[in-house]
């Protein structure tokens, strides 16, 4: 009765797939990537897409040929024997991937919602539901991913387009500096999750139109890649290469540090884990489904159904049950599986259409012989070779003040801040740390460390620096709030610096990692009874590196375009107010051939408090402000050692041969180049 | 189960007819039976039967018809009789008596007369009913008031007051073995798909049941997955929705003694829609029917959605907030999965004892419960505002969901989700719906796909999304939805190519 639906159509086909690709590929592509190719990773996703639609086009060849099942057509091209043992190692392969699959899924919501629940209850949650999707068959699933297909996708895509905003575009460059084996393996490691795309012979019997399928597999194909791109350039602007090499999951970091406008929710990495939930669920359903069927097909035949189907469905589900528990259990087994992937299941997933490709060119007897010798020679290559607490039995600590790591560690697990309640860090605004832990470096290194392992603390607390971190925190009574609130309020709301400017514990675990950058730590002291910004403390290189007075940080943040306006008072006796600050950095060298850093100067500018404009020239104001800017750089250069327009993260995109020259040295580049300030103030009161 | 019985001739002897009949009849005090004598001559011995209260003897149009055969002779009567020209228009002539006996039941008159071997059964008022009345359920702000009433006849004749076409046809069926209840299968002949009748009546045929009272206890023996909390055939009180609906394709089951038509086949969508979706604007259509999807959403998941966020994620709560519903959980007793199914519990409570006591009690008690019991419940710090304001909220958006049915499976599956939320947060619920999907995507009526249109659209070539999550302008909805058969699907047309039409 009424129209065919037994049978999947093209949208559904297209929305499957997409499903299948985008879950493991948004969460293991980029920290793969980042560490292969680094920023050229990019380029490896385009060449990814090329070798993707390639593999396409062989396989809708293989497609065209087919007239029933896949594992029927194996059969048929390369003989009972050879087609069931292929279609067995299908099923091997999907299995195992299921096994993969249900070890991540189950990894992800116990790191990232369920931090103390059993991993096993978690894998048999996603087990059931995974089994009541396969006997739901194809049709009921394609129907899930179609319903969600837009709802789970916009919320994804305000995300990526709310991180827009943290995204340091310095952190894209240096690129082509990986060398052809980077660029190789990174290309290889996007095909590998490409080739899932062979899901599309075993659909074949599924869909109403073969011709939609190679369609909706293009089609799949290009929305995740352009998926992946984008993701890749948000993560790499947000952490840096470096940092993003060593991230697992870093898509689901960077939800934890996107905060929407309003702040009605304060972090969204909890919600959003729905995208990887149903995109996740959608990967294990998929190739549990497909390896219980490849091996159901290989033992018991095309038409078996009942208790021999049901039991090759439990089969399935115990083996990837196994699986994920030996990867839970031993970690070094992760490592080996993957390689396996890449080295033997992936050439796997190629040849066996490329061969059946051929085969359909050049039919007949010798054909298939040839097959089932090339298949030999394939099987004998690697012989050669339940809940916590309720919300009023827990404390919410606002601020954390540290002076030694094991007062810390003692602190943290709910001994000073939690008293008889359970801490939950998820609302820790800001870390006051004290001065000489701060200057400890293998005491931060822990502190670092440990609290990277947490992912309840959030990556956007602020950090500052404090003589006595417990004087600050014990303001709250004077303060009428928190102190922590109040000192989040204060970065965020009254100071004329961006709250981006600010460190935080996210930007001091990726510079551990990066090592490109110099952060100012404020540090704070108490005025009539209130935490004010004394200083900054300099950190480079994952280390305290000294410290610099306000006058230094507030032209460093005017220099990075981190300030809304700028007010300096000149030796003249003038003061100004430079604000729509959009200051630009090259790189270039003087008559001498010496290297330097300019800062071109592009604002407004205006003279505060003087009745007498006309006594001024924009000339001479101009020259008084860089002769103050550019004696300020120099001191911060020779005397501290600080580069205060942080160019040396733009070395990779501005000025290349430098970067290659400092990129061991960044002391060097520091203590050589010179920033000199230039430009044309636009001055609005003459 | 009944046997089949071997039926009884009605015999030209009267007295053997009436044997026939006192013994069926036997014990049945309400049934009136009165021997009378007609004919000019008054040689014609006749006998009447009729449910007490079913005839109006002053209005009858027995009087007439007994008048008018007193001035006839015997063979005059007979020969009326056999040429149904004894004036009344609906007369249905029996030849067995337990035709006559089923006649009986209908409320109408059976007349036997001496010598004549039928039964004749004499329309009249029929059984009492309420008569037509405004609907209870599905009210609207535009549109007609009229609701469907218990009487079957009366009900299909409202339906063909609105759609005044000989091409709507009518089909009867008995279902219940004793209780013998009329269903009318109302269609438009052809719109209907083909083989959607015979399916509908295979399956209302397919079981035997002593009695049917309700159009409920046929919905739950035919429907195809029983032990769905989702209804896969949809119900409605309102004669224009029931209209609306044989012009989309769909058939309307009318059963006997119910206000309560069923529509099918159907699917998630229909659920959604109101009547006035389509006699409003299309902006407001769309922003209630929008309105309408996100409460059925939240009807199910907003407790649990609570718990997962209070009990495991309070990152995602901005700080102010989340200190806010700490400091109104404080003193509470209970841990909040107890607090808030305790709370739901007494909704619940509140709604079924508001639904059984009469109309003004029902809403004094809405009043008691909602308003004194619940401050009271909060200032005894039983349980913290929070929660009244999350339960209240919920039970708000399960009033929008315009279908009792479909609101019903929402409110059993919230208990669902706030189990799985408490025990595995948002994990849990994300898994409870995920499994909710799965059935929800298997489940068809009458082979639609439930969750139509947002999944399998390409079956109606994507019409049906014009009329989904939104409604578009009514003169861009051209197509009828996918129940209707494929070369009818053209329900509005302009200009020219309507002069041709």
């Amino acid at each position: 009765m009424f129209s065919q639906n037994q049978k999947i159509s093209g949208r559904q086909t297209f929305r499957l797939l997409t499903y299948d690709l985008l879950g493991l590929g948004t969460l293991m592509i980029p920290p793969f990537l980042a560490r292969d190719a680094g920023t050229d990773g990019v380029f490896c996703i385009f060449l990814g897409i090329v070798a993707g639609v390639l593999y396409l086009k062989m396989l809708g060849v293989v497609l065209g040929d087919m007239n029933g099942s896949y594992p029927a057509y194996l059969e048929e091209k390369m003989g009972a024997f050879f087609g069931k043992l292929a279609t067995c190692c299908y099923g091997i392969y999907f299995v195992c991937l299921a096994g993969y699959a249900a070890y991540l899924f189950t990894d992800a919501v116990l790191k990232h919602l369920l931090r103390e629940e059993s991993f096993y209850l978690v894998l048999a949650v996603v087990l059931a539901l995974t089994a009541y999707g396969i006997w739901s068959g194809v049709e009921g699933r394609a129907r899930v991913y179609e319903v969600l297909f837009w709802i789970l996708l916009l919320p994804f895509f305000l995300i990526l387009f709310s991180s827009v905003w943290d995204v340091r575009t310095d952190y894209w460059t240096p690129v082509f500096v990986t060398n052809a084996a980077g660029v190789w393996r990174g290309t290889y490691v996007v095909f590998v999750f490409f080739s899932m795309l062979t899901l599309v012979l075993f659909l074949g019997s599924y869909v109403q139109k073969k011709k939609a399928l190679i369609k909706a597999g293009k089609m799949a194909l290009f929305f995740c890649g352009g998926i992946f791109v984008v993701l890749y350039l948000l993560l790499v602007g947000i952490f840096g290469s470096p940092a993003l090499a060593e991230m697992d999951f870093p898509a689901m970091i960077m939800m934890s540090t996107v905060q929407f406008t309003g702040g009605f929710l304060k972090r969204t990495d909890a919600l959003m884990f729905g995208i990887w939930f149903f995109t996740l669920y959608a990967f294990l359903s998929s190739t549990a489904f497909y390896g219980q069927s490849a091996l159901c097909h290989a033992f018991f035949g095309e038409k078996a159904a009942g208790a021999k189907k049901n039991g090759c469905i439990v089969a399935a589900l115990l083996a990837a049950a196994a699986l994920a528990i030996l990867f839970y259990r031993d970690n070094t087994s992760i490592a080996v599986f993957e390689n396996i992937i890449g080295y033997v299941a992936t050439p796997f997933l190629v040849l066996i259409p490329a061969l059946l490709a051929v085969a359909v060119k050049f039919t007949g007897r010798g054909a298939k012989r040839a097959a089932a010798l090339v298949m030999l020679c394939i099987f004998c290559a690697p012989l050669c070779g339940c809940n916590t607490a309720e919300l009023e039995d827990k404390n919410f600590p606002i601020e954390l003040a540290v002076s030694d790591i094991y007062d810390f560690g003692a602190s943290f697990t709910n001994e000073e801040n939690g008293g008889n309640k359970l801490a939950d860090y998820s609302h820790l605004k800001v870390v006051v740390l004290e001065q000489d832990f701060y200057e400890n470096e293998r005491a931060m290194t822990a502190f670092l460390e440990l609290l990277e392992n947490k992912l309840e603390v959030p990556r956007n607390t602020y950090v500052v620096v404090a003589e006595d971190a417990k004087k600050i925190v014990g303001l709250e009574e004077k303060l009428g709030q928190s102190a922590g609130t109040y000192i989040e309020e204060m970065f965020e709301n009254v100071t004329y610096i961006k709250k981006m400017a600010y460190p935080t514990l996210g930007t001091l675990y990726q510079e551990k990692k990066n090592r490109s950058e110099t952060l100012l730590v404020p540090y704070l002291v108490v005025l009539d009874d209130k935490p004010v910004v004394d200083h900054y403390m300099v950190w480079k290189r994952g280390q305290a590196a000294g410290e610099i007075d306000n006058e230094m940080a507030l032209l460093s943040a005017f220099t990075t375009n981190e300030m809304d306006e700028y007010t300096l008072a000149l030796g003249s006796g003038e003061q100004v107010r430079l604000f729509d600050i959009k200051n630009e950095i090259t790189f270039g060298t003087d008559k001498k051939g010496k290297r330097k850093v300019y800062v071109n100067v592009n604002c407004s500018g205006e003279v505060l408090y003087d009745e007498d404009l006309t006594a001024h020239n924009k000339q001479r104001l101009n020259e008084a402000i860089y002769s103050y800017m550019n004696q300020l750089a120099r001191t911060a250069r020779l005397e501290y050692r600080i580069d205060l327009a942080d160019s040396f993260k733009k070395l990779g995109g501005g000025a290349r041969e430098w970067y290659l020259d400092y990129r061991d040295t960044p002391q060097d580049y520091e203590k050589e180049v010179q920033l000199v300030y230039r430009g044309e103030i636009c001055w609005v009161n003459f | 189960m009944a046997k089949t019985q071997e039926k009884t001739q009605i015999s030209p002897v009267l007295k053997e007819n009436i044997e026939h009949m006192e013994q069926l009849f036997c014990v049945c005090d309400d049934i009136k039976k009165k021997e009378l004598i007609l004919g000019e001559n008054q040689d014609v011995p006749c006998y009447l039967m009729f449910i007490e209260v079913a005839i109006d003897m002053g209005k009858s149009t027995l009087n007439g018809l007994l008048k008018y055969l007193r001035g006839l002779k015997r063979e005059e009567i007979i020969a009326a009789l056999e040429k149904n020209a004894v004036g009344v228009s609906d007369a249905t002539y029996f030849t067995t008596i337990e035709e006559a006996g089923d006649g009986l039941l209908t409320g109408d008159v059976i007349l036997f007369v001496d010598g004549f071997t039928k039964a004749v059964k004499i329309p009249d008022g029929g059984y009492p009913n309420m008569g037509i009345s405004e609907a209870d359920s599905e009210k609207v702000i535009r549109g007609s008031n009229e609701g469907f009433c218990d009487s079957v006849k009366q009900n299909a004749a409202l339906i063909r007051k609105r759609i005044r076409s000989p091409k709507v046809k009518v089909k009867q069926l008995f279902c219940g073995s004793r209780s013998h209840t009329c269903v009318y299968l109302t269609y438009i002949e052809d719109l209907v798909y083909p083989g959607l009748l015979e399916e509908i009546e295979r399956r209302l045929t397919d079981f035997e049941i002593d009695g049917v009272l309700d159009s409920g206890v046929l919905e739950q023996l035919s429907e195809d997955k029983w032990y769905s909390p989702f209804p896969q055939f949809q119900t409605t009180e309102r004669p224009d929705r029931a209209a609306m609906s044989i012009l989309e394709g769909r058939v309307v089951l009318l059963s006997d003694n119910s206000p309560v038509a069923l529509l099918l086949p159907t699917d998630y969508n229909s659920f959604v829609r109101t009547s006035d979706d389509y006699y409003n604007r299309w902006e407001i259509a769309t922003f209630g029917r929008m309105l309408r999807y996100v409460a059925s959403f939240f009807a199910m998941t907003l407790p649990g959605f609570y718990l997962a966020l209070t009990n495991f994620h309070t990152q995602i709560l901005p700080t102010t907030l989340l200190l806010a519903f700490a400091d109104a959980r404080q003193g509470v007793p209970f841990p909040a999965v107890i607090e808030v199914i305790i709370m739901e519990l007494s909704f619940e409570l509140l709604r079924e004892a508001g639904v059984r006591l009469p109309g003004a009690m029902g809403n004094t008690i809405g009043i008691v419960g909602g308003l004194i019991i619940g401050q009271a419940a909060v200032e005894a710090n039983l349980v913290s505002p929070i929660v009244v304001i999350v339960i209240s909220f919920t039970a708000l958006c399960s009033f929008a969901i315009p279908n009792e049915e479909f609101a019903t499976a929402f409110r059993v599956l919230k208990f669902a989700l706030i189990l799985l939320s408490a025990w595995l947060g948002y994990f849990g619920m994300l898994a409870g719906l995920l499994a909710i999907l799965i059935h929800l995507a298997n489940l068809k009526s009458f082979q639609i796909p439930y969750l139509m249109p947002f999944v399998g659209a390409d079956l109606n070539d994507y019409e049906d999304e014009r009329d989904f999550l939104w409604r578009l302008p009514i003169r861009k909805i051209t197509k009828r939805p996918i129940y209707a058969r494929r070369e009818e699907r053209t329900k509005l047309i302009f200009g020219k190519k309507a002069g041709k039409g």
